[in-house]
């Protein structure tokens, strides 16, 4: 409330102004019911309701007429309506910086699970392309990746342990190399991998090149020609001089004559 | 002639009928339905004191019959027109309350429309930011400069458009009755 405000001074009628309840005013509405002779001279004479009734059918024609042109326009509306633009190409995101997230990779490789079946050492997969692989392939080694970033909500735990597999039945999203694990340590990563993780980006960031734009290939030697119909005629008219292409002379196809039959 | 006018029972009786008719249209603005109530009965009494104005209001068969015998031969009628009465009365007081809503709402556009006016606006955001250079109280001081540069913005884009800023001003305005 603004200070020095004095509600007496209200001159525009909106002071409280609240969402009139019929309850409140049950005694205003019998007193309206019970002398409506009356009340229906005064209100006549005084509030000339026939602007309001003629102001309300007037709209209501409105709506309803406006109605009928949507109804009938709807069609055309569309097929006037131009499509809208493309999305934009998606821009990479910026990765988190060294500082800000720290990004470690702890490769657990566990060589028991190597040990338990040295007699099938073949039927272990270099790669796991598909959950199917791994489900039937022969007991591999228990590889887990973790990124973890400064929000632990965010960390990714993935692991292609079996056990796992069969209880979760969460698919692999990200193929894992297990002959370079079990015995290999994070020192000896691959080079690029490296190079990414001291620039600050993950293995799997997501580069982004634009799509090459496609050439445009003719299926004909011919010169396109615009041709104009007329309305009502069921043949185009015929190409004039300036717009009869000229046969390229090496188009076998254009040396042979074939007459109309 | 103006003692034949005093004397005569018709002036009487529609003056009877007039005083009580202001009274009721009174009491119905208002809203005391029992005054109104009371007026009109001691208006369709009042009717008996005129036995000389019963045909002018329907009741000539009262000279012919006593008012309990009136009373039976017409009791049907009587209870007929009562409910076509209060019927009509109900419809009327719908359509009265269509009316009294329109009315109000029409208030607010009217004074809406005003008030969101560009001179208007930028007259509040002057006034508001000189409230907040009077006001002693941190708070209400930022919440008058916030007022004000809301308005202040409203105006310079051309006013007519109750925005998210102005909104709390307008229902301070609303609710305050007070012109900002």
């Amino acid at each position: 409330m603004v200070p020095g405000y004095d509600q007496r001074q209200a001159r525009t009628g909106l002071a409280g102004l609240t969402k009139p309840d019929p309850k409140d005013r049950a005694s205003q509405i019998v007193a309206w019911a019970i002398c409506w002779p009356w009340n229906l001279v005064w209100t006549i004479c005084v509030y000339n309701p026939f602007r309001y009734v003629a102001e309300f059918l007037l709209k209501e024609i409105q709506s309803a007429l406006f109605e009928i042109s949507n109804g009938q326009f709807s069609s055309i509306e569309q097929d006037l309506t131009l499509d809208p633009p493309p999305p934009p190409y998606p821009l990479p995101t910026p990765q988190p910086r060294q500082s800000e997230a720290t990004t470690t990779v702890s490769v657990e490789a566990s060589n028991a699970a190597a040990q338990s079946a040295p007699e099938e050492p073949a039927a272990v997969e270099n790669t796991v392309p598909e959950e199917q692989s791994v489900a039937t392939s022969a007991p591999a080694p228990s590889v887990s990746i973790e990124i973890a970033t400064a929000d632990p909500v965010a960390s990714i735990p993935q692991t292609n342990d079996e056990t796992v597999q069969a209880d979760t039945s969460a698919p692999i999203s990200l193929p894992v190399a297990a002959e370079a694990l079990p015995n290999e340590s994070i020192e000896d990563l691959p080079e690029e991998v490296e190079a990414e993780l001291a620039e600050g980006g993950s293995s799997d960031s997501y580069t982004w090149a634009p799509p090459i734009p496609t050439a445009f290939v003719p299926l004909s030697n011919q010169p396109l020609r615009a041709v104009k119909y007329e309305t009502g005629s069921a043949v185009p008219a015929k190409p004039d001089e300036a717009t009869t292409p000229s046969k390229p002379a090496s188009d076998p196809w254009l040396e042979k004559h074939i007459p109309n039959q | 002639m103006l003692s034949e006018i005093l004397t005569s029972e018709s002036f009487w009786f529609w003056t009877l009928v007039i005083v009580q008719s202001g009274l009721i249209i009174w009491f119905v603005e208002t809203a005391n339905p029992v005054a109104a109530g009371v007026t009109l009965a001691t208006l369709i009494v009042g009717i008996a004191f005129f036995p000389t104005q019963w045909t002018t209001v329907g009741l000539g068969d009262l000279h012919n019959m006593s008012f309990p015998t009136w009373l039976s031969h017409n009791a049907w009628v009587l209870l007929a027109g009562i409910g076509c009465y209060l019927f009509i009365g109900i419809a009327w007081a719908t359509f009265r309350w269509w009316l009294l809503v329109r009315q109000m709402r029409e208030t607010y556009e009217r004074n809406k429309a005003a008030w969101l006016a560009p001179g208007n606006l930028r007259s509040t955001a002057t006034m508001l930011r000189s409230h907040a250079e009077h006001c002693p109280e941190p708070t209400l001081r930022d919440k008058y400069l916030l007022w004000s540069e809301a308005c202040r913005m409203a105006a310079a884009e051309g006013g007519h458009q109750l925005t998210h800023e102005l909104k709390p001003v307008w229902k301070d305005y609303v609710t305050n009755g007070s012109r900002l």
